[in-house]
Parts: C-alpha cells; sequence; structure tokens
C-alpha cells in the first residue's frame, strides 16, 4: 500500500529517503535503492578529481529516484550555501539536505551557522531541507525562517547509538508544521521503526544500510521498519501502564 | 595561461572557454559544476565564459553521500 508524504508541494512516494555515503561500490547502492524502495537519495558534493568508481547520478537516474544533494563537510554558513549553488547548477534541483557542522569529531550541527545558511538559501530560492540538533526550539527557528521540513538527528552521524532523546523527537513533531524527517543515528531496523512511531514524518539513512554486513537485506529491513512504526503511529499505541491489565476475563473463572 | 584547478596549478592554452575545461576535467555531464575565483558560474555560462590568466577553478561533481 503506497503511503507518500509531501514536501514543498511535491509528493514524495517513500517515507524511507536513502542516503548514499559508506557503499563499497555503486552495484550495492543500486541493490539497497531498489531492496528500500526509496524515492530519494542523498549524494556530496566534491572535486571532481576525488570522484571514483562511476557516476553515483547514472545509478539514481537509472532508477528514477529523486536527488538531494547536501551540504556535507560545511562548517560555515558561507561553505554551504556556495556548495547548494553548485550543487543547484550540477544537478538542476533547487531542494538542498542543508548540513552545517561544528566539528568533524562530532559532526553535529552547529546551530547558528546552520540557522544563518537556512536563512539565506530559502531566500535564493531553495527548498531547504536541514540536518539539525534534536532542539524543538531550533526546529521552531528553522521552520519560522522557511524550511520546507525539519530534520533533526536521533544521534551523531554513523554512530547508530539511535534515537537518544525521544521525547524531543515527540516535541518537535508535536509542534512541526512541516515535515519532520529523522536524520542520523539510526542503527538497526527498530530505530527507524521508532522513529515513526514518534510521529515523524520519514527517516533518512545511510551508514545502517550502506555499513551493514549484508546493506541490500538491511535496506529491505528498513523498509518493513519504516512501514511498521509508520502503521503502528497511524494504529495508535495503548497507554504504557504501572501495572498489568488482564486481557483474559476476570468473571466466569471456574471454582476448581 | 596558468590556472589552479581544484587545487591544482595547470598550464593550458590561451583562450580556453569554462566549457572546454569541464570537458579536459571529465566533468562536463549532469552532476558537474564550477566556481570561478569562488563565484559559481551557471552551467547555461560556461560556453561564453572565456578563462582568464590566474584564477581558479574549482570544479565539483556529485558523488556518495549521506
Amino acid at each position: 500500500m503506497p503511503d507518500p508524504f509531501t514536501i514543498a508541494g511535491i509528493e514524495i512516494a517513500s517515507r524511507l529517503i536513502l542516503g548514499t555515503g559508506g557503499a563499497p561500490s555503486m552495484q550495492v547502492i543500486d541493490e539497497t535503492i531498489v531492496a528500500s524502495g526509496t524515492a530519494m537519495c542523498t549524494v556530496a558534493m566534491r572535486r571532481a578529481d576525488a570522484a571514483t568508481g562511476g557516476s553515483i547520478i547514472d545509478v539514481i537516474d537509472r532508477r528514477g529516484v529523486r536527488v538531494l544533494p547536501n551540504t556535507a563537510g560545511c562548517q560555515t554558513a558561507f561553505e554551504a550555501v556556495r556548495t547548494a549553488q553548485l550543487a543547484r547548477e550540477a544537478l538542476g534541483t533547487d531542494w538542498v539536505k542543508l548540513e552545517v557542522i561544528a566539528d568533524e569529531r562530532t559532526l553535529l550541527p552547529d546551530p547558528v551557522e546552520l540557522l544563518e545558511a537556512a536563512g539565506q538559501l530559502v531566500g535564493l530560492g531553495f527548498t531547504v531541507l536541514p540536518y539539525t540538533n534534536d532542539d524543538p526550539v531550533l526546529a521552531r527557528r528553522l521552520q519560522r525562517i522557511g524550511c520546507a521540513a525539519v530534520m533533526p538527528l536521533g544521534s551523531p552521524i554513523g554512530s547508530g547509538l539511535g534515537i537518544q532523546n525521544p521525547h524531543n523527537i515527540e516535541l518537535i513533531v508535536s509542534e512541526a508544521e512541516v515535515p519532520v524527517i529523522l536524520d542520523a543515528g539510526v542503527g538497526t531496523a527498530s530505530d527507524a521503526a521508532l522513529a515513526m512511531e514518534l510521529g515523524c514524518d520519514g527517516v533518512l539513512l545511510a551508514s545502517s544500510v550502506t555499513r551493514a554486513q549484508d546493506p541490500a537485506l538491511m535496506a529491505a529491513a528498513m523498509a518493513a521498519a519504516v512501514r511498521a512504526g509508520r502503521l503502528a503511529r497511524l494504529a495508535g499505541r495503548i497507554p504504557r501502564r504501572r501495572h498489568a491489565q488482564a486481557s483474559s476475563p476476570l468473571e466466569g473463572m471456574a471454582v476448581l | 595561461m596558468n590556472l589552479t584547478v581544484n587545487g591544482t596549478p595547470q598550464t593550458l592554452p590561451e583562450r580556453m572557454t569554462l566549457a572546454e575545461l569541464m570537458v579536459r576535467e571529465n566533468a562536463a555531464s549532469r552532476g558537474s559544476a564550477a566556481a570561478v575565483d569562488g563565484v559559481v558560474v551557471p552551467r547555461r555560462s560556461w560556453e561564453a565564459f572565456m578563462l582568464s590568466d590566474g584564477s581558479s577553478v574549482e570544479v565539483l561533481t556529485a558523488v556518495q553521500g549521506g
């Protein structure tokens, strides 16, 4: 059953967005795109002489999925805006996954530079999807400035530590007027399911699939997890209770 | 003409357009972009853009990335 969502008026057919970083080969990326059923993949922009192993764009175009360039590695608003402009020229899309990191050790977003870059890019006509901290106040500010989605981290990029602060993700979701996409930190399928149970509109992940022992199999697991989490969210979970509550009737017990 | 392309000094023929340089750098196809002296040059302007001595050109392309 298709379950699309909409970003900036564009319908995205799958709630699982796939990052392509970390895969051992283009063949593996191709297999994970197919196995995940994704409709959108991220790419980075790098010097042409550093590019090896064939064209990622050829793979993405062949599978008919949308490309979402990122500004990975940028540490200032200036660098991020320039990189987004280069990506727009390279790929013919004004969508950008905006990343402005504070340092290479934590890869955590720099909130001051991020907000500045987001404001500039919105002004330049970009559809901005910012990778942000799990900070409800920053998420609010990013929306207010015109971002088309907010993409809070579950935990640091590539850490596989899952969702460290589910309460903050819930709070961001409860206030959001744009799609919320959990981005970064997913380690395994249950993390992706939890993101959807918390009310996220989608999940963006890379390392957990591309660096899994069997990337295509993990891509299929992530697709199932996103679907399961989404259904559970729609179904409405039972409240947590301090004590047991019998599901079998207590009346009519035999006297033995 | 002396240019710096992606940080590497290069000696190139006079009167070269950015479009010609992009072909030479194997970066003319979809997925590539260029900035000259820090300014992004739109693809539609590559043909008309004459490179000048001493310029620094960044040639970027889409690669795998999260």
